[in-house]
């Protein structure tokens, strides 16, 4: 786990932050970005090894950005996430090649292990 | 509903599915920032922190009611989304569950529980999901008013013929009072006739025998 690195995009700045040090708690490296663009050119910079994407963001949305990372960096793993009335996206980027989804707010035991599950599938690893 | 009635229910559905989403993005940052506590809580010595004990409750007593909160505001928000849901196949015992779970404060205002019985299986009807809860709600409001604080009403939903539905509610608990009180239908508003054009169902309400205070019969007209 110390050797994974998770890209958290969401434009909720307090949940995303402290998502990211309650991940940093349990040893395993976490970027943020707030937005779809920064979290394209994060990827493109320095390719995490997953991406846990929101769905609903202003600007380029959570479904836009996936079908980005999915044709640039296939192998990256996405995990996306939905609140209420937005599950319908969850499961259209589940078809669009999103590893999993999970609803906000998460039980972080969860996230870890739906991670856990991505990156030990295979197709974890920076490109 | 008229085609103005239609509207503004869609406009108010709209601007509810909206705010319920943003409490649900509120409540994720409590939930999180609360956890970010009790893993700092976790890292650190008895000594450093001595009310820890007391801490762990109150972040306990957080994350409790931030389950609450996502349960009040899911459900709202399937609430919400009901003026544009199109008439499809509804699951009587679902409905009846929402309808609970609606109607659950103001019951409680009064001290009276209410619950659902659900049937063993499905409940399918094809109706206006909209009218159904309203309907649902306006009996559960109707037998609020009539038996006695501390009593409990229950819906409980029965598929009796294949081609006809039928909800029962009924009260335990505390009957005293509602039995000096006539249950009058007439309170009920004219449109508790579902008369859904192209579907034909229609509720019919019939008076029963306390505990069983009335039943809504759904069914296809001539069916």
């Amino acid at each position: 786990m110390e050797d994974l690195k998770v890209l958290l995009v969401d434009d909720e700045v307090e949940f995303v932050s402290t998502l990211a040090e309650r991940l940093r708690l349990r040893g395993i490296q976490t970027c943020i970005a707030n937005d779809g663009e920064e979290a394209i050119r994060q990827i493109s910079v320095d390719p995490p090894q997953i991406v846990v994407l929101d769905v609903m963001m202003p600007g380029m949305g959570g479904l836009k950005v996936l079908e980005r990372i999915k044709a640039d960096y296939p192998a990256i793993p996405v995990i996306l996430l939905t609140g209420i009335g937005t599950t319908q996206d969850g499961m259209t980027g589940m078809r669009l090649g999103a590893f999993d989804y999970l609803m906000k707010p998460l039980q972080i035991e969860d996230l870890i292990e739906r991670i856990e599950k991505a990156v030990s599938k295979g197709s974890g690893g920076a490109v | 509903m008229n085609a103005s009635d239609s509207n503004k229910a869609a406009f108010m559905g709209r601007i509810t599915a909206g705010v319920t989403h943003e409490l649900k993005n509120v409540l994720a940052i409590i939930k999180e920032s609360a956890g970010l506590m009790q893993d700092l809580l976790a890292l650190s010595g008895d000594a450093q922190f001595p009310l820890r004990e007391k801490f762990s409750k109150v972040l306990s007593n957080i994350g409790d009611q931030v389950v609450r909160g996502v349960d009040l505001a899911s459900r709202l928000n399937t609430f919400s989304h009901l003026p544009d849901a199109t008439s499809s196949g509804l699951d009587l015992n679902e409905v009846a569950g929402q309808v609970v779970f609606l109607s659950q404060r103001f019951a409680r205002l009064k001290g009276i529980s209410l619950n659902v019985q659900p049937h063993e299986r499905s409940v399918i009807i094809v109706t206006d999901s909209l009218k159904i809860q309203m309907l649902l709600f306006q009996c559960v409001e109707l037998l609020v008013n009539i038996v006695g604080t501390g009593a409990t009403i229950t819906l409980h939903p029965l598929q009796q013929r294949e081609s006809e539905a039928t909800v029962e509610l009924s009260s335990t608990g505390n009957n005293e009072t509602a039995t000096n009180k006539a249950l009058d239908l007439t309170a009920l508003p004219e449109w508790i006739e579902l008369q859904e054009s192209a579907l034909s169902l229609k509720a019919r309400i019939e008076p029963g025998n306390p505990p069983v205070w009335f039943r809504i019969t759904f069914g296809h007209a001539g069916g």
